[in-house]
């Protein structure tokens, strides 16, 4: 008797492509790489119906994955419905039979975002920021960005209970509270904003160093990393913590930012959660900055950069300043105030009871100015001094350096010297000056743009079995970019390079080409959230606690604070803690 | 037919009255004093008063008695006239107020002290201000400015003229009534004027602008204070309103206002058992001596409800009017009165000894 056969459907066959695939340690070999049923597989077991991709001559990469950006959720949306002008600096796609219309330049709505991500070769984007109690609005706008798999991180580092149970030292509480917020909210990580200092903006003060306590809870930012970094670690999640620092955006605040990176360096990474760091740090670039004051301004990158050099308990992204009039919308509160009072646009601020605050502002990056012209440097000598790709990954903390349709621009200035220089000259003469970006030679590869775009963000949020990579059995996303390495010398032809990766010759999701030659060609690939579940514990105490919080100060009742399943119709649950069988 | 009973509310008092053939008797709540505290409550031998619904009517959103005598209950004796703190019960006989326990069983009076040392009292405004029986009787005379300010001092003026110097040219008396020159018109044989300045020194305080404005400086006048300058007037307590509260006391930057406190004891406030959001003990507080604590800083949790110690009077009326429970607890030691303690006395202070607390009743 033999086996049922498998039926099978959904084959490609990509041929001859020049494959990077850093996971796996390919260099831009020629290499086949084959799809059935939504995973790669070896090439020997497609049938002879699968379809073929010709990739000879081009770059064949594991779909991009984004780690950080602001896609979905009320800040974001805040943003889109407050900046109708938004709109008018973009070419606004129209609707066609296969797709619908929408836009906006820094902050595109939902479908046109996931467009705009599967022409860039984009297939897996992780949403940053999501307020607990707004987590539905965050799931419903990612019910409506197509295509990708998406992912959304749990802000915690101003709850009130984790906040609570860091200063009475309940760790076990901790651990299941945390573990029943993500289950409640299907997020997948703990995100920390700006720790206790979003708290005390509610009363419109700011903690900026990690010492400073927070108004009333008494616990202090340094608390709130250790301790949900250790949660963190012994729930075993699949990220780490990710973190945006304290301080950020001002002139000096390295040195909170070295101390901040300090604070985790003793605390052991759970390596079943298949990551090597125990703390993500997020857009580093807006926490690198030395001087006192703006006018004496300049970059310390060199000085953070040394540091994730000498430690292997650390990732981060960098928010590269695209140079671009765009919108910032961060969990930041009070940064959001600073930022409005010092360009006195628009300000849009929401404070969400008991859990986090936000605020958004327009904000133009003029490249006359030499604070922006340093910011961009500040970004660039990260992503060059950083040595090991794998532990700093291309973001623009989207939309808040810049929007994510610029990820091209800035690989080519990570690549090309000549394209760097071509900026610099546009310049103020003070970024040459005050930073050590026209000194800097080196030019990433495409292997290592395949580090920071893919391998590096998919093993840091622990999804690297799936994601990033071209190994058997990983997800069949698939970008090929038509730029043939062997003919072209990127560093001199930066625009070459520029134009193949802002219009992927194909893009393929869960084995559906989804863009053909730079344009969207499908929306049926099956799409995912992705969450963590933890949720092992049998916590009558902190059960308990929860009831008693809604009962006394939320504004709605417990039974209604869930996202129900209906918001998420395809979840990939990853299984972590105490039903993972413990750590 | 007779005794008849009657009850009516008129004049803002509620006024209870048991006729016989020959007799009237009276008992008037006045209900603009009355602060529900329920002495009276605790001291009517004849269980005749019950408490009303005391926070509803110090919010004016009831138009009843804060407390409830009952016409056929009372015995007329006058013991809640006499230990109402707060003034509030008259009784009078024949439309006489009149106090017939008081001649003929004797009965102890509560005994206010409070005084205002008349020496020491700048007269300044404080007392008046704080005080929440209004029982200060400021009597100071109003000032305005310039001469009636001046009369507020006591002063000798040392006026001096140089007849040598001064041209009668009538500038100082321009410029201010204690001045008057009695003068001859010059004449081509003078070719100046003749006479004399008349100097008022009633009218002058010294304020020397005729000293800066004579042309030939001839003019110099100094102020002399004879006494140390006070308005003038008196600032006393009128005991009848005052509830000893000690407020005009503690607040005195002289040191002049002396009140002992009629009831003494203890008030313990349990925050945990008060709801919040009700305020009511605060706005019947007699004394204004609870009060809900204010944020002072970032993140700081002030609690629900305290008191200021100084201004408590034990006077119960917090007790009567919070609608929770076991929210405040109230303990009097000690009732200044003097007289004679009779019998019916020392079971009234038995009574009114007795600890308090809210307790929420069934309907
Ligand atoms: S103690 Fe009683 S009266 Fe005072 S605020 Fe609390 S509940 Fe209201």
């Amino acid at each position: 008797m033999s086996a049922k056969p498998l039926k099978v459907q959904n084959e490609v066959l990509i041929k001859n492509g020049y494959v990077y695939d850093p996971l796996n340690g390919v260099k831009g070999d020629v290499k086949d790489i084959a799809i059935q049923n939504g995973k790669i597989v070896e090439p020997s077991k497609l049938s002879t119906k699968a379809k073929v991709i010709d990739a000879k001559g081009k770059v064949v990469m594991p779909g991009g994955v984004d780690i950080h950006t602001h896609v979905a959720g009320p800040k974001v949306n805040v943003g889109r419905m407050y900046r109708p002008e938004d709109k008018l600096h973009d070419t606004m796609e129209h609707r066609t039979d296969l797709l619908r219309a929408g836009g906006g330049f820094s902050v595109p709505s939902t479908f046109v975002t996931a467009y705009r991500y599967a022409k860039l070769g984009y297939t897996f984007v992780n949403e940053a920021a999501m307020p607990p109690l707004l987590a539905r609005h965050t799931h419903e706008e990612m019910h409506d960005t197509p295509i990708l798999d998406q992912s959304a991180f749990t802000l915690l580092g101003n709850n009130w209970l984790v906040m609570e149970y860091i200063k009475k030292g309940q760790k076990e509480n901790l651990d299941a509270y945390v573990a029943w917020i993500l289950k409640a909210t299907k997020g997948s990580a703990i995100k920390i904003v700006n720790p206790g200092g979003t708290e005390a903006w509610g009363w419109g003060k700011n903690c900026t160093d990690i010492d400073d306590p927070v108004p009333y809870f008494d616990v202090t930012p340094k608390d709130i990393i250790t301790g949900l970094c250790e949660t963190n670690e012994r729930l075993g999640l699949p990220h780490s913590i990710h973190l945006h620092g304290n301080n950020l955006g001002h002139p000096g605040n390295y040195t909170t930012t070295l101390k901040t990176l300090a604070l985790t360096e003793n605390i052991r990474t759970n390596k079943k959660s298949g990551r090597n760091q125990n703390v993500h740090f997020t857009h580093a670039q807006f926490n690198s900055y030395g001087g006192t004051a703006w006018k004496d301004f300049v970059s310390k990158a060199d000085e953070i950069a040394n540091y994730v050099n000498n430690h292997d308990h650390l990732t981060i992204d960098v928010g590269f300043v695209t140079l671009d009039e765009t919108t910032t919308m961060t969990a930041d509160g009070p940064f959001e105030f600073t930022l409005h009072s010092t360009n006195h646009l628009k300000w849009a601020n929401v404070d969400v009871e008991l859990e986090t605050g936000s605020g958004v502002v327009p904000f133009i990056y003029d490249s006359r100015n030499h604070v922006f012209g340093i910011q961009w440097a500040t970004g660039l000598e990260l992503g060059l001094l950083v040595k090991d790709p794998m532990k700093c990954f291309l973001t623009t903390d989207h939309p808040n350096a810049g929007p994510f349709t610029r990820y091209p621009v800035v690989a080519s200035w990570l690549m090309s010297k000549k394209a760097r220089d071509a900026k610099l000259a546009t310049l103020h003469k003070w970024v040459a000056e005050r930073t050590q970006i026209k000194d800097i030679d080196r030019e990433l590869s495409l292997y290592e743009l395949a580090q920071m775009t893919r391998a590096g963000p998919a093993k840091a949020l622990g999804m690297s079995r799936n994601k990033g990579h071209l190994g058997i059995g990983a997800d069949g996303d698939v970008s090929i970019y038509d730029l043939d390495p062997k003919t072209t010398d990127i560093g001199q032809q930066p625009e070459v390079l520029v134009k193949a990766l802002e219009g992927a010759a194909y893009t393929i999701k869960g084995g559906d080409i989804v863009v053909k030659d730079g344009e969207v060609v499908s929306v049926d690939a099956p799409k995912y959230t992705i969450w963590s579940d933890a949720d092992g514990f049998n916590n009558k105490e902190v059960m308990n606690d929860i009831v008693e919080k809604f009962l006394k100060y939320y504004s709605v009742t417990l039974n209604n604070y869930p996202v129900q399943d209906v918001y998420a119709p395809h979840q990939q649950v990853i299984k972590a803690g105490p039903l993972a069988g413990g750590n | 037919m007779f005794p008849s009973y009657s009850k009516k509310t008129e004049n803002n008092k509620q006024v209870i009255e048991q006729r016989l053939l020959t007799q009237k008797l009276n008992l008037a709540v006045d209900l603009d004093r009355c602060t529900g505290c329920g002495v009276c409550i605790d001291a009517c031998p004849e269980e005749a008063i019950t408490e009303g619904p005391i926070g509803a009517v110090s919010r004016g959103k009831a138009k009843v008695s804060k407390v409830d005598v009952d016409p056929k209950k009372c015995s007329f004796c006058g013991v809640c006239n006499i230990l109402c703190p707060f003034n509030a019960i008259k009784l009078s006989v024949d439309g006489v107020e009149k106090l017939p326990i008081l001649e003929q069983q004797g009965f102890p009076v509560l005994e206010k002290k409070a005084k205002i040392d008349d020496e020491k009292c700048s007269r300044c405004v404080l007392c008046e201000e704080v005080c929440p029986r209004d029982a200060i009787r400021r009597d100071v005379a109003k000032v305005d400015q310039g001469h009636k300010a001046a009369s507020t001092m006591k002063y000798a003026i040392d006026y001096k003229l140089d007849d040598a110097k001064c041209t009668k040219c009538g500038i100082c008396a321009e410029a201010c009534d204690a001045f008057k020159i009695e003068y001859k018109e010059p004449t081509p044989l003078t070719v100046k004027r003749i006479g004399e300045v008349k100097f008022d020194e009633k009218k002058c305080d010294a304020c020397k602008v005729c000293v800066e404005i004579c042309p030939e400086d001839a003019i110099s006048i100094e102020r002399k204070i004879i006494e140390e300058p006070k308005l003038s007037g008196k600032v006393a307590i009128d005991t009848n309103e005052c509830v000893t509260c000690t407020w005009c006391q503690v607040i005195c930057p002289k040191d002049a206002a002396k009140v002992e406190k009629v009831f003494e004891g203890e008030l313990t406030i349990n925050t945990a058992n008060c709801p919040a959001g009700c305020s009511t003990c605060v706005d019947v507080c007699p004394c204004n001596a609870l009060y809900l604590p204010v944020v002072e800083e970032a993140g700081h949790k002030p609690g629900k409800l305290a008191y200021n110690k100084d201004f408590c009077i034990y006077c119960g009326a917090c007790i009567n009017a919070c609608p929770a429970d076991s929210t405040i607890t109230m303990k009097r030691n000690k009732i200044n009165v003097t007289g004679e303690k009779t019998n019916l006395y020392n079971k009234i202070e038995a009574k009114l000894f007795a600890e308090k607390t809210p307790k929420i009743k069934e309907a």
